[in-house]
């Protein structure tokens, strides 16, 4: 065997395939990695500090950026904390416009997951149709409230604008067309040679694991643990509908592929059951001008796209939170990252890392 | 009572008087700004103004205060730690006697039972003296919580990890928070086998901010720990490798701490 000298490798910040700022300090041995040390905060904008000098709406679209891949849930976190703290009533068709909102942002995620993976892996074509269906939930949301991207859409009682005419509609045929769809996607990706051969068998870990380091969301599941916050700790009206939890078997980067898929499979059939049921009526709930919560502590989580998002607000009754925490589930996710590529070879480290499905404004707050 | 102190104290209570004089202000606003809302543009914008200018004195002359804690108490049921003798799961008819003198009586908690047994088995633990209360959130989902000195943090964590009754294996959420009188480790943690949450409050001295670190017992509490440290400024003892996460190494400070001040070479 060739004697190798051992090699401190220095991979991002600027780096494409870290999808943001992450660095990352990798001892190799020759191809094999000994040891990675992420470091993360190149993007930290202390959201928390500030958030201790807004007011609860004013607060909103600081968390858009976040997860800026899925700001619609980040919006529901922190109104859905205040809402509890507060013990406000939300009227109906807020809640289901916050449904099926938060449901389309989680398959425009996982369609940013699919396209960006495949493209850290070299297949160019995928990212395409990935990104023209997701253009289309982004005009959606464009339509309904005025925003791409970053979108402080909902309001603690309710949310900020109704649904225009003929929006529901045009969320319909985009749902049944996208159920179609994902046969194409099926078809492009699942079979394709080269990526089976890329993700089978690489950055497993056990059950066990999973739970030490608080992963969540697709992260956890494809241990084989069906937990997700929108059935176990149901929030909104989740309770209402039929949907299933998908989990993985093998727990390798192909799994996550295929859960991902299925979860927007699901998401979909959710938003469907919601255009089913959505009645007009009132979008803002009795909220007073100036939010004043009572004093109290609360913690609730939400189910994001990347896993659980919670929100630990602490309120010493006035209109600001005293202290307010982001539960990151990036943050928690990328954590098991240096266990994982320990041993691996150096050519598996983005397809590993692109696994894990990370947003680094999520991770830095 | 020096010159000093005098000027000081006037300066209170004058900026009080105008505190309440700004809320009256701004409560008048806030029904302007109802009323105005039909009427011209010009009325509503000198509303806002008013009521933003109102807002900014009620800031200034007002200083935000921590919350106060002993709420807690009053709005649940606990059994007393240090006053209750243990194997005394009767803790429950105790406090509720003491209820009706409340405004609004709560029925007790669903929670209520599970906890009054588990803090009884809680109470054989070694060092559990320094179980300072244990009580049910109602505006958080009823969840139990435990209020623990930082000293027993690190026995009650290898516990509520590793004992049948409890495996708590996942930690949901790992957070920190500022008092001012003194700091505070927050922890939820979830039972899958038990399908439990649980709450745990550690208080930690501010001036002397130390507390073992848990990061052996959960992986998760890892750089959770890291983050609390460089923002919060706790120290964790035993952490293997405590160094800033978030922000540089040569920062000056833990901005999550509300007497943080910027340091600026330039001032």
């Amino acid at each position: 065997m060739l004697r190798t000298e051992e090699m401190l490798l220095n991979m991002g910040p600027q780096h494409p395939s870290t999808h943001g700022v992450l660095r990352l300090v990798i001892k190799i041995d020759g191809e094999i990695i000994r040891e990675v040390d992420p470091v993360v905060g190149y993007l930290h904008r202390g959201t928390e500090k500030l958030a201790e000098d807004l007011t609860y709406t004013q607060i909103i679209p600081y968390t858009d950026r976040l997860d800026y891949v899925s700001a619609m849930t980040n919006n529901y976190a922190v109104v859905h904390a205040t809402e509890k703290l507060m013990g406000l009533e939300v009227p109906e068709r807020a809640e289901y416009l916050r449904m099926i909102t938060m449901e389309l942002n989680r398959v425009a995620s996982h369609l940013v997951w699919v396209g960006t993976y495949l493209l850290d892996l070299g297949a160019m074509s995928p990212f395409l149709y990935c990104f023209q269906d997701r253009e289309t939930i982004l005009n959606l949301f464009n339509e309904l409230c005025g925003a791409r991207l970053t979108y402080n859409y909902m309001r603690v009682g309710g949310v900020k604008w109704d649904a225009p005419e003929g929006w529901l509609q045009k969320v319909e045929e985009f749902v049944l067309y996208m159920q179609k769809e994902l046969a194409t996607y099926h078809d492009l990706i699942s079979g394709n040679d080269i990526f089976l051969q890329r993700t089978r068998g690489i950055g497993i870990y056990t059950k066990e694991q999973a739970l030490s380091y608080a992963l969540s969301g697709s992260n956890l599941r494809v241990t084989g643990v069906p937990w997700d916050l929108r059935q176990h700790q149901s929030y909104s009206l989740y309770h209402q509908f039929q949907f299933e939890i998908p989990t993985g078997e093998t727990g390798d980067v192909l799994d996550k592929y295929h859960l991902r898929m299925q979860e927007i499979e699901e998401s979909l059939k959710i938003v469907k059951q919601v255009l089913d049921v959505i009645k007009e009526g009132p979008i803002m709930g009795k909220v007073p001008k100036v939010l004043r919560v009572p004093e109290g502590e609360v913690y609730t989580g939400v189910e994001s796209p990347r896993g659980e998002l919670g929100c630990h607000i602490v309120s010493n009754g006035k209109n600001k939170p005293w202290r307010l925490k982001f539960r990151r589930p990036s943050f928690y996710n990328l954590q098991i990252l240096p266990e994982l590529l320990k041993g691996e070879n150096i050519s598996n480290l983005v397809a590993i890392l692109g696994g894990i499905d990370i947003i680094l404004g999520e991770v830095d707050g | 009572m020096s010159d000093q102190e005098k000027e000081l104290t006037q300066e209170t209570k004058a900026t009080n008087i105008m505190g309440e004089e700004a809320v009256k202000n701004e409560e008048a606003s806030e029904e302007q700004g109802v009323q105005t809302l039909s009427n011209t543009t010009s009325q509503q914008m000198n509303a806002e103004a008013v009521k933003l200018a109102n807002e900014e004195q009620g800031i200034k002359s007002s200083p935000n205060t921590p919350p106060k804690q002993e709420s807690r108490e009053n709005a649940v049921t606990k059994p007393q730690a240090a006053s209750v003798p243990p194997k005394k799961p009767a803790a429950t008819p105790r406090p509720a006697a003491k209820k009706p003198a409340e405004e609004k009586p709560l029925e007790p908690s669903r929670k209520q039972p599970w906890l009054d047994k588990f803090v009884v088995k809680l109470k054989e633990l070694e060092g559990s003296e320094h179980l300072e209360d244990a009580f049910i959130n109602r505006a958080n989902n009823d969840l139990p919580t435990l209020v623990v000195k930082s000293e027993w943090w690190r026995t009650l964590a290898l516990h509520l990890r590793n004992h049948p009754d409890c495996q708590f294996h996942y930690v949901q959420n790992f957070s920190s928070v500022d008092y001012e009188t003194h700091l505070e480790v927050v922890v939820h943690l979830f039972s899958f086998p038990h399908k439990e949450r649980l709450g745990v409050l550690v208080k930690v001295d501010r001036a002397e901010a130390k507390v073992d670190s848990v990061a052996d017992i959960w992986d998760a509490a890892n750089w959770n720990e890291r983050e609390a440290y460089d923002l919060m400024g706790i120290i964790f003892e035993g952490h293997p490798d405590l160094r800033r996460i978030m922000l540089t190494d040569q920062w000056i400070g833990h901005p999550l701490r509300k007497d943080y001040v910027p340091y600026d070479e330039g001032v």
